[in-house]
């Protein structure tokens, strides 16, 4: 069975305090907020000029890095009492977690918290596209009309596959693959234009 | 003391009871329930999955049984929601003409109720779902697939397989049959399938290994990789870098802009480039390539080769039969051609050695350099330096204002220059009926022959010197053909500048 505190403080129904204490102890919800944490710092990260295939693959390689380098943060607990107190809790709490929640896994579906905050860089993210663009068609116009012809029908292809995505994640917005394939082909739009205008 | 030991307790207790609460179901959590269905299938059948939107992985087993599990993983969803859901859905195998069809039948709600207050749903959202199939099936089961937003994985199925997916990787490993594909911007991946396969594909990088049969294969802006293709193999490319090793049948390939590198083809290989660099390697028939502007390098081509090219550097190694290239503008190279050799060229600079069988060249404004043609040489050049080393059929040459130097001949020489000095020496063989006939204009020329050379000369010049080691003609041309004495070599010198005829 899973702990289900990450969720009740995605709805406020226990407080930060409250929660950030339970973090102490429960790794389950530690790593649901650090996967939360890394899939949110990646879509913030899509600002930035970066030149790679496809984001995706990263964001997962990097909750991958999370699920295997949970740990227990010992340094904070000074008091003897208190570390050999911990000591026991976690053994205890992981004993109940191995017996009784399966190994979390890459969701198929985001959380709801995670989810408004990745469509909201989506949105920035876009509007960064936008100003790309329109400095990208001007430089459109000094292209041999070949490669011109060859990029439009590119950022065409790309314009086409990212309305697919959005008319599919407006009836499965929190389905990972298809917001998979959302951010690749922005990613590649932005590479897209860049290449444009270099 | 006191407060040491109430921390530990109270962390003691609040986190045994977070713990003991973390049991209890919540009403808003992410759920997923798996469904399973199987039916008695006979070797041959369609399996068709119609319409979805799912990770689909299919195995073929031993067995006349289809197995499928669908697991379904749901957003956030109150109890209430959830259990009315997971009621709704269901899984079934229906029996079609040809085979059966999976069905997933699941509520098509838009929206579920999120939060409840004094009874009343409020902040109503939408849901989200994402499905699994994990299938077994017969391994001679054919296979029909309309999917998107989904991977597919199949493999040990053996089938005449029909698939579309879109957004979603494919892979398909030791299958066979025949494959009729179509994906757009996710990979694509064959591995080890005994038969035909058709692809069509948009934005999709492709990898295909050990496949028997024919391949044609269709994509554009992303790569294909492909390794031991059995048939024939024809790529419709656009703008995509493809590379690969052995194709056993032909190999036809068109791309435009990115690379284009293709090893070891057992028959005939035909490339139509657009900016593309080309590199071709180990071609056992006949090759021909088309290019514009990108670099083109091929070597070991058992058949006949043809490149047409557009301001592309040109280098060619090996090629068992006869060479032909156009260009224009830039270097061409070519070494070791075991028939005839033929450039038709603008402005490029051109270095051939080793051929073994006649030479024809045209060019212009840039240097021609020749070593070691075993048959005839023709060269029509246009402003062009030309340099010559050992050949073993006739020379004929016309050129302009650039110099023309000459070594090493076995043949007869005819040179035809304007404003060309022109130089022949180390000369190793001029047959008793052979020639050595040189014109220019205000230019040298300078023949160095053998010592004790007997041959029938005549030298003009009109305003420069005329120096000769051996006894030679200064008649008009009437006169020439009555003093020729038979059996002797012709040597006719003619220029407006000096002219020396010497003996080596």
């Amino acid at each position: 069975m899973k702990c289900n505190q990450y969720e009740q403080f995605e709805l406020g129904k226990i407080s930060p305090g409250e929660f950030k204490r339970h973090l102490e102890t429960c790794i389950f919800c530690r790593e649901m907020q650090q996967q939360d944490e890394q899939l949110l710092s990646t879509a913030a990260a899509l600002n930035q000029n970066r030149n790679i295939p496809d984001l995706w693959p990263e964001i997962e390689q990097r909750l991958k890095e999370v699920q295997k380098s949970s740990t227990v943060p010992f340094s904070v607990l000074q008091s003897p009492f208190l570390r050999i107190a911990a000591l026991f809790l976690i053994g205890l709490s992981l004993t109940l977690y191995f017996y009784s929640k399966p190994k979390p896994q890459a969701r198929p579906i985001l959380s709801a918290s995670a989810l408004q905050d990745v469509e909201k860089k989506e949105t920035e993210y876009i509007s960064s596209i936008v100003r790309l663009e329109k400095v990208a068609s001007v430089r459109m116009d000094d292209l041999d009309l070949n490669l011109a012809l060859l990029y439009r029908d590119k950022l065409e292809i790309i314009d086409s596959q990212i309305e697919k995505c959005r008319e599919a994640l407006k009836d499965n917005p929190a389905n990972s693959h298809i917001r998979r394939y959302l951010l690749a082909a922005l990613n590649e739009k932005k590479n897209t234009l860049k290449e444009i205008l270099k | 003391m006191k407060m040491n030991l109430i921390k530990p307790i109270a962390i003691l207790l609040i986190s045994f009871n977070l713990v003991l609460a973390s049991n209890k179901q919540d009403s808003q959590i992410q759920l997923s329930k798996t469904f399973r269905q199987s039916v008695h299938s006979t070797p041959g059948n369609v399996l068709h999955i119609p319409d979805s939107q799912a990770d689909i992985s299919i195995k073929g087993i031993k067995g006349n049984t289809i197995k499928v599990e669908a697991a379904i993983d749901i957003s956030e969803m109150d109890e209430e929601n959830r259990d009315a859901f997971f009621a709704q859905t269901k899984l079934s195998l229906v029996p079609v003409a040809d085979g059966f069809k999976i069905n997933l039948d699941y509520p098509k709600m838009k929206t579920q109720s999120s939060f409840r207050f004094l009874g009343l749903k409020l902040f109503a959202k939408k849901y989200s779902i994402a499905i699994h199939y994990t299938i077994s099936v017969p391994d001679s089961t054919a296979l029909q697939i309309e999917n998107e937003y989904g991977d597919i994985s199949i493999e040990n199925v053996s089938g005449v397989h029909k698939i579309r997916n879109q957004s979603g990787k494919i892979a398909l490993r030791n299958c066979s049959g025949a494959l009729d594909l179509y994906n757009s911007y996710a990979a694509i991946a064959v591995n080890h399938f005994n038969g035909t396969v058709n692809l069509r594909s948009s934005s999709c990088p492709v990898e295909m290994n050990d496949i028997s049969g024919n391949v044609i294969a269709e994509t554009n802006y992303k790569p294909i990789e492909f390794f031991n293709i059995g048939g024939n193999l024809t790529i419709n490319a656009e703008s995509s870098a493809i590379s690969g090793t052995k194709v056993d049948g032909n190999c036809t390939i068109s791309n435009s802009y990115k690379s284009i590198d293709i090893r070891e083809v057992g028959g005939k290989l035909e490339i139509k480039g657009e900016s593309s660099k080309i590199t071709a390697f180990d071609i056992q028939k006949n090759a021909s390539i088309l290019n514009t502007y990108k670099e083109v390098t091929v070597k070991d081509v058992k058949g006949n080769l043809e490149i047409k090219a557009e301001s592309c550097p040109v280098h060619v190694q090996n090629t068992n039969g006869s060479l032909s290239i156009r260009n224009t503008y830039e270097a061409v190279e070519v070494q070791n051609v075991g028939a005839a050799l033929k450039i038709q060229a603008e402005s490029c600079p051109i270095e051939v050695s080793n051929i073994k069988d006649s030479v024809q060249i045209q060019n212009t404004y840039k240097k021609i350099e020749l070593k070691n043609i075993s048959g005839n040489l023709k060269i029509d050049g246009e402003s062009c330096a030309v340099r010559i080393d050992s050949v073993g059929g006739d020379l004929d040459i016309s050129n302009t204002y650039k110099s023309i130097d000459i070594e090493n001949t076995f043949g007869s020489i005819r040179v035809n220059g304007e404003s060309s000095s022109v130089e022949i020496s180390s000369i190793q063989q001029l047959p008793p009926t052979g020639y050595i006939k040189v014109f220019t204009t205000y230019k040298k020329i300078m023949l160095k022959v053998p010592a004790k050379t007997e041959a029938n000369v005549f030298l003009k010049s009109e305003y420069g010197k005329v120096k000769s080691d051996l006894p030679a003609y200064f008649d008009n041309e009437q006169e020439i053909e009555k003093r020729l004495k038979k059996g002797k070599p012709l040597i006719r010198l003619e220029s407006s500048g000096d002219i020396y005829l010497r003996e080596e």
